[in-house]
């Protein structure tokens, strides 16, 4: 086998490694997680998993050792179209995530099993839904132990979707700067004080920073520790953080995002229903694989892409946007679109150990088809980004753009230029097409009726 | 332990809250108030400790309280099913609640 990479997030577990041959990834397993991967499949586990779609499928392969350490087996997993991070989903997302790894942990308990890691990393949105991606989660449930991934659930999933809940949903941010998770510690601290009569809340996030405080200078014998806590405990608090994670609720109504979607679109729906046609000409045209949509509010557009099963990344940067896709998305089970957040103006950068193991935006890309539909107003005028640096931009991230111009005369461009200094003498058409016709070809170019707006198709110049 | 750092460093260090009263003049009793917050274990890390654990003491401290209110829980799911129409739809795992 040739050209094998070994993934550079893939270090830290010793029981296998993921690496990438002949284009695909694949996972190693390695001989000194043999007993736990032999009692994964022998007990039924990974075939209850899979029947209820919450693991991600493989088939064992045969394959020459990779690396020095020995392999018992190497699998090769159905591939997931796009991978996504916890800081990149909406509420409800991270919150799916959460209770998925939960029920994992529970149904794993019934087979003698129980998750080492609860990382959030872990599960990727895959075919619409949550899936755990690490077939190698698992160790033999030993009785009388506390679970070990216990502090790991509580960082990557409590202590954001309670801050999220409680405090501001934008707190979610700090998962960028944590990759282990938000400290308890700090969650403790950001929390208001009325979160002490949540019970949920109270134990796993205030009395756990306390107990770590309190133990934090203490050596704790294990023989101490051990055999106290029964598999009816265990059982209870994977059931009391199910609960906990359940009653918290995040909706977009209600808060400064509501009347933006209440309120009528931009545009006559004249308009609307030509510009939906120009969009539907171009997938029909181009019948790109993939699909990402920049600025796609609560994805009207991606559901375009979407509804010709085409894999659609909608990304917006407004949580109440993402949230209200995710929600339309799962509501009508849409295998097809992902809703992810996403700040163009400072796009999701890479981190972790060498910043290599989690993938900045753009080594994600580029995708085969790019929609920066009522976008460019944005980044050219809030964002004061210069025409050239765009068109520069956008042929980084995809090989079609299908891009829409808003001219000054637009409305929605009035109001953003209505408090600012209209310092932007290269925000006109013509700026725009001698700049995008540097790094592009034009395929096609249309007026929308009723609008004084543009949509032009174009190929990537190579 | 922060000893011997100027003033301002600690004004930085220290949250604003707590910052206030090094507005005034630092009295020596001052500086000793501000080298306690530095050793409250939210400022004074020690990075050879592990957090891990009091993520492992407290689930065994909570263990008995968790696993009765999940017993309760089971038992009465199951009453409330054996008065409803499917007895097996009961709450909670069916599997192992008898181990």
């Amino acid at each position: 086998m040739k050209s094998e990479t070994t993934h550079p997030a893939s270090f830290r577990d010793r029981s296998g490694f993921l690496f990438t041959a002949d284009g695909r990834l694949h996972r190693q397993v390695n001989t000194s997680y043999k007993q736990e991967y032999d009692l994964l499949i022998d007990s039924g586990l990974f075939q209850a998993l899979r029947e209820k779609g919450y693991i991600i499928p493989h088939e064992e392969v045969e394959t020459e050792q990779v690396g020095a350490v020995d392999a018992y087996k190497v699998l090769k997993p159905e591939p997931i179209e796009f991978i996504s991070y916890p800081y990149e989903w909406s509420f409800s997302q991270l919150k799916d995530a959460a209770l998925l790894t939960l029920e994992i942990q529970k149904i794993a308990l019934d087979y003698g099993m129980s998750l080492k890691d609860a990382s959030a990393f872990n599960i990727q949105f895959h075919r619409g839904r949550p899936i755990l991606i690490d077939t190698l989660s698992f160790e033999t449930y030993r009785q009388g132990e506390p679970w070990v991934a216990y502090r790991q659930f509580c960082q990557h999933f409590l202590a954001p979707l309670a801050l999220m809940a409680q405090v501001d949903v934008r707190l979610q941010k700090l998962l960028t700067g944590y990759i282990d998770g938000i400290p308890i510690d700090l969650a403790s601290r950001l929390l208001p004080y009325r979160t002490r009569l949540n019970f949920g809340i109270l134990t796993h996030i205030h009395l756990h920073a306390a107990s770590q405080r309190r133990f934090r200078d203490q050596e704790v014998k294990r023989s101490v520790a051990r055999g106290e806590m029964n598999l009816t405990a265990m059982r209870g608090l994977v059931d009391s953080l199910g609960r906990t994670v359940e009653a918290l609720e995040w909706k977009p109504e209600g808060t400064e995002w509501a009347d933006y979607y209440t309120a009528t679109h931009n545009y006559a729906d004249q308009s609307l229903r030509h510009k939906v046609s120009l969009v539907e000409s171009a997938l029909d045209r181009i019948q790109p694989a993939e699909v990402w949509d920049l600025g796609a509010n609560t994805g009207i557009f991606s559901r375009l892409a979407s509804d010709r099963e085409i894999p659609t990344i909608s990304f917006d940067i407004d949580p109440g946007a993402v949230e209200l896709n995710y929600r339309q998305s799962k509501e009508t089970e849409d295998e097809w679109r992902l809703p992810l957040l996403l700040d163009l103006t400072n796009p999701t950068p890479a981190i972790g150990w060498n910043n290599t193991e989690r993938d900045a935006l753009l080594q994600r890309g580029p995708a085969e088809f790019v929609m920066a539909l009522a976008l460019i107003h944005h980044l050219a005028i809030s964002n004061n980004v210069p025409m050239h640096t765009l068109a520069a931009f956008f042929q980084e991230l995809g090989k079609y753009l299908l891009i829409e111009f808003v001219p000054k005369s637009d409305p929605q461009v009035m109001r953003l230029l209505a408090f600012r200094e209209d310092i932007f003498d290269d925000y006109d058409q013509l700026t725009f097409e001698r700049e995008f016709d540097l790094y592009f070809k034009q395929l096609q170019k249309d007026s929308i009726r009723g609008s004084d707006r543009t949509i032009y198709l174009y190929e990537r110049k190579t | 332990m922060r000893y011997n750092k100027p003033a301002n460093l600690l004004l930085v260090l220290v949250p604003t809250e707590v910052a206030m009263p090094a507005f005034v003049p630092i009295q020596p009793d001052a500086l000793a108030f501000i080298d306690s917050l530095m050793n409250s274990p939210l400022l004074g890390r020690d990075l050879y400790l592990d957090p891990g654990s009091g993520s492992y003491l407290l689930q065994l401290l909570i263990a008995g309280l968790v696993g009765s209110a999940f017993m309760v829980r089971t038992f009465w799911s199951r009453i409330k099913a054996f008065f409803t129409r499917n007895p097996d739809e009961g709450e909670g795992s069916s599997q192992s609640n008898e181990e």
